[in-house]
Formats: structure tokens, C-alpha cells, sequence
């Protein structure tokens, strides 16, 4: 494939949908690396009125909840331990600041690419604790597995991880049966479905009616998912297409999900703007619990008031746009984050803001 | 933290499950555990330290196939 038959089908594929549209239409890009491959292509420029792009909770960074922050935090603050975790989770603000800022004040906290790196931390440094951040769905969840398994072969006994991994397709199901907005179709995670493939994403067609596109992150590939979910939209006819096939199996990466279910087991998550959903966590099977650093500290999650007026709860779950947060833009920006969803690089208001994505934002004056 | 990037691999040891890719001119160590079939010049997707999944040069073709279908489908 080449750049040429990328602009070819991304302008054949406007071009029907504008054949197509005839009735008001929203869709949810679940995922927050589409949220920003949308924002960069400028993809809602060229789309017909009819059709309404929302994102969804796939932002790892922006669906953690505040409790977590704090409590991850107090390991830090209270307990001395060396917390290693992915970049992105540096400059989300919990209530009592970030852990960049904590970071400044002398604390041990390091960034890291990937878990690996973490374990040889711990391996180099055998009189530290080493505490992983395990944050991130279905694809970053394996690498946290593999981290774990590595650990109890080679023995390392000051490596642990703060648990946060959380599994897309409960959160999917909490959201169409819960009463936020009426969504007509679902651009579906291309990488998510790389690792857990086309059936768990079955009953949203099923049960709910609902049809969904996995798709790939190139411009082309997006407008292919929204061109196929008008499509079935407008035949009645739901089903969830892999309309990823050069990268997703249907059956998606058996290797992974067998390490997955080796080293977790479903548990209740909390996600911010859902709430707990039952079965939606990876929790530490029996065997690996001692890896379990909310355990091995007695981490207690204390329940933090949401406050700072900001709205990404409800931009979590397509209730509203970024620009309707009284604080966007203005307040809140990618340099001074009030909300997660303005700090994650996959966050909806920091694709917003960066890509100008909405009249909206001219008329509030961004600076 | 979910974008996964194409890449080569320029160096690997089964054994050890470890690989190292090209990345735009530099060298990084990934694991390939959850792909055994990944080799010398395999283009892999690479997640958080991991390759996720291999790609192939026919499977790059399966996206205009796909493409076709559904613009023949709304035609
Ligand atoms: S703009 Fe900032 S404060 Fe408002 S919802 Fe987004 S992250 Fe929260």
C-alpha cells in the first residue's frame, strides 16, 4: 500500500458517505489513539453534517480514577518506593498534584518505555522496591504479564506493580446499557483487537443492536469504518466488522490472551465518569498476588471528592464535547492541565485543543 | 501509550524472547514472547516494549480488498 491509494480511498470514501448520509447519525471512536489519528487528519472537516464523531473511554490515562492517583502517590510519599511508570501518567493531577510534581520534591520516580525496563530496575537496584504502574487495556496488559512471570523466574523479590490494567469490551457494554447518549456505531481499537480479536465484541451487535468497525489509525482506514458503519446503520442490519484485517486476526494474539489468563483474572475496576464496573479489572491470580503492590504496601484507596469543575467524566462517556467544559482552554490546557483527558497524548480535550477541532473553540478565544 | 508502531527487526534471540527493532535510525530492545513467529526482517507492531503482532506484505493488500468491498456495498 502507498501514500497514493491511501489519498485514492480516503477521498472515495468521503465521497460516498456523502452519497449515503441521509439522517442524523453519531458515532464513538472508543479509542483514544483514534481521538487523536481523527483530530490530526482533520477527518471531521470533510464529514457530511449528518454523521457526529464522540470519543469514548479509551484513554487509559483519562479513564484512572483520582483515588488511584492519590493512592499510587502515598506509595511514593509514604512508603519510599521507586515508582516507575509510562510517561503519560507523569502530569495527571490527583488531588494532591502529580506525580511530576511529586517527582520534583525528591521522590523516586522514573519513566519508562516499557515494564521491561522496569524489572531491570529492580534487578540493578536489588535495595530499592521497584513499583511498576500497570495502567492500559488489552495491549499493554501482556507486557505487565510477561514482567510478572520474568520476576518470579529470576527471583526478583523487590519488583512489584500498581495494578490498574483495565479490559475494553465491559466498558463498552457499561456504556450502551447505561443512560448516557443514544451512539448508532462504534469505531472499534484497532490495537486492542490485535490482542483479543473480533468475538468479545459480539454482543454489541447482539444484545445492544449496535454496530461496530475495528479499524486501523490511517486516515483512510477511519473513513473505511465510518463509510461501512453508516452503512449498516442505514440497512438496519448491525454487525461488528474487522475492517483491520492486515493487523487483527479474529481470533486475535493467542500467545497474549493465554499469558493473560495465566497471570490475571477479571476483578472490579474503577473508571472514571463510569464508575465500578464489575469484571472490567485484571486483578493478580492467587500465584502472582505477592506481586501485588496495593497488597504487599496495604495501599487503602481513599474516596476523593471530584471537584475542579472538570468534565471529563462526562466527555468519557461522548456525553458532551470538550469545548462545552467551561474550563477548556481557557484554564485547562495542554501546558496546565486541570482533567487527565487534557494530559494524556490519547486525551479527547488535548486532541481538541491541539487540532482546533471544533468551531467552538475560535468563539471562546483560545489563547 | 496504545499506539503500537511498525517496525523492523534487525536482530533477534528466540531464546531469550528478545529483539531488537530499527526505529528511525535507532536500535531499541523489544520482547517478541507473543509473537513466535517473528524473525531476522519480520515488521512487527510494537507495543510498550512488545511486539503485538507480524505483518505481512499480503496482509498490507487485505486492506484494499477490504476497502473495495465496502465501497462496492454503499455503491
Ligand atoms: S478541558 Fe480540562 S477540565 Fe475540562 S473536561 Fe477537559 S480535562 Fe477536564
Amino acid at each position: 500500500m502507498n501514500r497514493d491509494d491511501d489519498k485514492k480511498y480516503f477521498h472515495l470514501m468521503v465521497e460516498r458517505l456523502r452519497e449515503i448520509s441521509k439522517r442524523p447519525i453519531k458515532l464513538m471512536e472508543v479509542c483514544g489513539t483514534h481521538t487523536m489519528a481523527i483530530g490530526k487528519s482533520g477527518i471531521r472537516t470533510v464529514l457530511p453534517v449528518e454523521i457526529e464523531l464522540v470519543s469514548g473511554p479509551g484513554c487509559p490515562v483519562c479513564v484512572t480514577a483520582d483515588s488511584d492517583i492519590d493512592a499510587f502517590m502515598g506509595l511514593a510519599r509514604d512508603h519510599r518506593v521507586t515508582l516507575v511508570t509510562y510517561g503519560d501518567m507523569m502530569r495527571v493531577p490527583g488531588s494532591a498534584g502529580s506525580l511530576a510534581e511529586l517527582k520534583a520534591e525528591g521522590a523516586d520516580i522514573r519513566v519508562a518505555y516499557s515494564s521491561l525496563e522496569a524489572l531491570a530496575f529492580a534487578r540493578s537496584e536489588p535495595h530499592k522496591e521497584i513499583v511498576f504502574l500497570g495502567v492500559g487495556f488489552e495491549t499493554t496488559a501482556p507486557a505487565t504479564a510477561h514482567a510478572v512471570k520474568s520476576a518470579v523466574a529470576e527471583g526478583l523479590q523487590n519488583f512489584s506493580v500498581y495494578n490498574l490494567h483495565k479490559t475494553v469490551p465491559l466498558a463498552i457494554r457499561a456504556l450502551l446499557a447505561g443512560d448516557g447518549v443514544q451512539i448508532d456505531g462504534l469505531i472499534l481499537p484497532g490495537h486492542v483487537s490485535v490482542i483479543i480479536g473480533e468475538a468479545p465484541y459480539a454482543f454489541i451487535a447482539d444484545e445492544f443492536g449496535v454496530s461496530g468497525a475495528i479499524a486501523g489509525f490511517e486516515p483512510p482506514e477511519i473513513m473505511a469504518a465510518i463509510v461501512r458503519l453508516a452503512g449498516d446503520i442505514n440497512a438496519g442490519a448491525p454487525r461488528i466488522s474487522n475492517i483491520y484485517p492486515k493487523a487483527v486476526k479474529p481470533e486475535g494474539n493467542v500467545v497474549a490472551q493465554g499469558l493473560l489468563d495465566e497471570v490475571f483474572a477479571p476483578g472490579d475496576a474503577e473508571w472514571r465518569g463510569l464508575g465500578v464496573i464489575p469484571g472490567s479489572g485484571l486483578d493478580f491470580r492467587e500465584a502472582f498476588t505477592s506481586f501485588d503492590a496495593a497488597k504487599r504496601f496495604a495501599v487503602e484507596r481513599r474516596e476523593v471528592r471530584l471537584h475542579r469543575g472538570c468534565s471529563c467524566g462526562e466527555i468519557l462517556k461522548g456525553m458532551i464535547k470538550p469545548s462545552d467544559c467551561p474550563l477548556f482552554g481557557s484554564l485547562c490546557t495542554p501546558e496546565r492541565p486541570i482533567g487527565p483527558c487534557m494530559v494524556s497524548s490519547e486525551g479527547t480535550c488535548a486532541a481538541y485543543f491541539l487540532y482546533n477541532d471544533d468551531a467552538n473553540i475560535v468563539e471562546r478565544g483560545r489563547p | 501509550m496504545c499506539l503500537a508502531v511498525p517496525a523492523k527487526i534487525v536482530a533477534i534471540d528466540k531464546d531469550s524472547f528478545s529483539a531488537e527493532i530499527d526505529v528511525m535510525g535507532n536500535t531499541r530492545t523489544i520482547s517478541v514472547m507473543l509473537t513466535p513467529d517473528a524473525d531476522l526482517g519480520s515488521w512487527v507492531l510494537v507495543h510498550a516494549g512488545q511486539a503485538i503482532n507480524v505483518v505481512s506484505d499480503e496482509e498490507a493488500q487485505a486492506s484494499i480488498e477490504i476497502w473495495e468491498e465496502i465501497l462496492r456495498e454503499q455503491g
